[in-house]
């Protein structure tokens, strides 16, 4: 689903990713795991053309939605609007934005409220529900999709995840957190200072592994 | 602890209230000019500045400033009245030249510039300057008549009455006055040159009260008499263009 | 198109959009009360109010949704988010400007309304001081001031697009505005043909370029014409509306071809 061959970006002389290669195939999920400044964020804005690569390319064979790391909604609009608005320029079905809704959790009391109204929790399933929106298989670009969610709330997306990778999408995502990288991801790309270090396979999602994943971090810092 | 909070509003309040009420607030009075200002080509751009896109809206607060001037102009006299009075023709030229055609501003212009002493030929030059951009010769025969009673310059009344009886809805009024200035200072063939000119450029229809003046001037004893010695020159020809006497 | 909509939708729910459609249907009623404290042109000096009130709304618009709105999409992400719909940088940019474009429409309209309702009274109530063909004039008028304001929107987008952030875009978009507003009659005083003659021609040339270049938001003699019921010849108002509409379209093309190129961090 999604391929990249040697990506780097430049500000200046200074690099902020370099030779980023790997590859996602469908029903995967990948998790980008590095200490702030590492290069994770500028790695996904490059993949959606956010930002342009200094150098490699992209090649991205399949619909891709992006979750960015704490973006002001807007304040005016209801949850239901700002779905809607996505599933009315791809001239999608109405239906689909309230699926997404439904599945990103949020109470339905909430659909119709002002997004300034809702807490800082209620507006991250809001962007969760936004990028569940649309096809079944995709590529989810996730930037800490996590922040702002309780323990509770976040094994429920976690699991909502995990359905969507079960029914093929593919999933990139950057977190902090560690135990919830272990819990959906397949495989994390380890990245200190722009450059992908490390890549490690996980197999049995335990304890264990999320504790050499740390240790791996804390070595590459 | 609600309790005090409400007390110490209450006592807020009315000490606000008293605070407020013993502060001079817009009073309407203006503060007394410190130097007379005079209107030159700098205040006219700086004003264009100002007044931007609206200038409209700018000569409209120029005039309701020059109520308030006005106000405390009345009752002072001396320098400082000069001052009150100086800064009063400075709004009127603020009002005239961002709108050149706003009535309101020819008309305190005349009503109150033009018959304060010192002032009057301020006033009768900017009725002149401004006076042509509006269809009504009201305001150009005011500055006739103020230029021939207070100025006691013949030759500019007669050709501000000369403009102002080319005006669209000129009146008998505007053409007798003229007439008459003629008549008294270059004699009743000039005169009557005037209003024959004033005829030849009115339809038909509305012509008949000008010949009626024209014949009543005919039959007056005065200039049946200058007729016999028709030893006065002209001064009000048909070749004139813009109504001016030659 | 969705984008669009979007955009006036999310305008349209902001309680100070709200508060501004309020003020143009009551704002022409409240201005009869200085109007008659006027002498003689009463139907004059309310056509200079209700001009200034559109200028002040339509420039409260720019500034305090339009730049604000824009300003947090490209510093907050929001824009990351509606790219990612996916659309194009061009299609989101053009979108958003036909959007706050609409938006200011209803503002228009209802001043327009409500003048148009103002002046039938004023004209009946004081029949002498007014003419009933401002009734339509006016309104006329305050559509043909809609158009520098979609100007400045397109130089707003320019410098929204070209700016670092939100301070940095209102510096400079109030410094468009200011110069827009005060520089017209400087320029028109120095292009005098005795001032020009004695300026040098390098100071002349770039007076003239800095005249180009500014939004031209001194539609002064128009709304005089307007107010004193002199309408302007047609070949006029077509010059005024194709200046306005190009000089956005050139604005939101460079805005486009910035945008195009920029780095959304």
């Amino acid at each position: 689903m999604l391929r990249v061959e040697g990506l780097g970006k430049r500000y200046g002389r200074r690099w902020a990713l370099r030779r980023a290669s790997f590859e996602i195939r469908k029903g995967e999920a990948v998790g980008l795991l590095g200490a702030n400044g590492a290069g994770k964020s500028t790695l996904i804005k490059c993949l959606l053309g956010l930002l342009r690569p200094s150098e490699g390319q992209v090649h991205l064979a399949t619909e891709a939605s992006y979750l960015p790391e704490q973006p002001q909604l807007p304040g005016a609009l209801s949850p239901l609007a700002m779905l809607r608005f996505k599933c009315a320029a791809r001239d999608w079905p109405r239906e689909w934005a309230e699926s997404a809704l439904q599945a990103s959790g949020l109470a339905q009391a909430a659909w119709e409220r002002p997004l300034r109204q809702c807490s800082k929790g209620m507006q991250q399933r809001v962007l969760i529900a936004w990028t569940l929106c649309g096809p079944d298989s995709k590529l989810m670009l996730l930037d800490e999709p996590m922040s702002g969610l309780d323990a509770l709330g976040r094994a429920e997306i976690l699991s909502l995840f995990q359905q969507r990778k079960d029914s093929g999408s593919a999933i990139l995502m950057c977190s902090h957190i560690v135990p919830d990288m272990v819990r959906l991801c397949d495989r994390v790309l380890l990245i200190s200072g722009g450059l992908i270090r490390e890549e490690i396979a996980l197999s049995d999602h335990s304890l264990v592994e999320a504790e050499m994943l740390e240790e791996r971090l804390v070595r590459w810092q | 602890m609600a309790l005090s909070r409400l007390g110490l509003l209450l006592l807020l309040i009315p000490l606000f209230v008293w605070s407020h009420a013993r502060l001079p607030h817009g009073s309407g009075s203006p503060p007394a000019p410190e130097m007379a200002r005079d209107w030159d080509q700098r205040s006219e751009l700086l004003h264009g500045m100002l007044a931007g896109p609206v200038p409209g809206f700018w000569a409209d607060a120029a005039i309701l400033q020059l109520f308030n001037v006005f106000d405390a102009a009345r009752y002072t006299k001396g320098e400082l009245r000069r001052r009150w009075w100086r800064e009063l023709a400075y709004l009127l030229h603020e009002a005239l030249s961002l709108d050149p055609r706003f009535r309101d501003g020819l008309r305190l212009t005349e009503g109150l510039l033009g018959y304060e002493p010192g002032f009057t030929e301020e006033a009768v030059d900017m009725l002149e300057q401004f006076g042509p951009n509006v269809a009504s010769g009201e305001y150009l025969l005011v500055a006739s008549f103020l230029a021939h009673v207070e100025l006691h310059q013949t030759e500019r009344a007669l050709h501000l009455a000369a403009m102002a009886a080319d005006k669209p809805d000129v009146g008998s009024l505007a053409q007798g006055f003229a007439a008459k200035l003629l008549l008294q200072h270059h004699g009743c063939k000039a005169a009557l040159a005037f209003l024959e000119y004033r005829k030849s450029r009115m339809p038909q229809a509305y012509a008949d009260q000008l010949q009626s003046r024209i014949e009543r001037m005919r039959k007056d004893p005065a200039c049946q008499k200058e007729a016999t010695h028709d030893n006065v020159r002209p001064a009000f020809t048909n070749g004139s263009e813009a109504g001016t006497p030659s | 198109m969705a984008l669009m909509r979007f955009t006036f939708t999310e305008v349209f729910h902001h309680r100070a959009y709200q508060l501004m459609m309020l003020a143009c249907l009551l704002l022409p009623w409240l201005m009869l009360v200085p109007m008659s404290l006027f002498l003689l042109d009463l139907g004059k000096v309310l056509a200079d109010l209700l001009f200034t009130t559109e200028h002040m709304m339509l420039a409260g618009f720019v500034f305090f949704m339009a730049l604000p709105l824009m300003a947090r999409d490209i510093e907050q992400k929001v824009c990351h988010l509606l790219l990612s719909v996916p659309m194009s940088r061009s299609t989101y940019l053009l979108s958003r400007y036909l959007g706050m474009a609409a938006a200011m429409l209803p503002l228009t309209g209802l001043l327009l309304l409500s003048s148009a309702a103002a002046f039938v009274f004023v004209a009946y109530q004081w029949p002498d001081y007014t003419t009933l063909d401002l009734a339509w004039g006016v309104p006329l008028g305050e559509m043909l001031l809609l158009l520098p304001y979609l100007a400045l929107l397109g130089a707003l987008f320019l410098i929204v697009v070209l700016a670092s952030g939100s301070s940095e875009s209102m510096v400079f978009l109030f410094s468009v505005w200011l110069l827009s507003w005060s520089v017209p009659p400087v320029l028109e005083a120095l292009m005098r043909p005795e001032v020009a003659a004695k300026m040098p021609h390098g100071l002349f040339v770039l007076v003239q370029a800095l005249e180009y270049m500014l939004p031209d938001l001194s539609s002064a003699r128009l709304s005089l014409d307007v107010a004193h019921a002199h309408w302007p010849a047609p070949e006029m108002l077509l010059a005024y509306a194709c200046e306005h509409l190009s000089y956005a379209g050139i604005a939101l093309i460079l805005a486009m071809l910035r945008f195009e190129r920029r780095d959304l961090a």
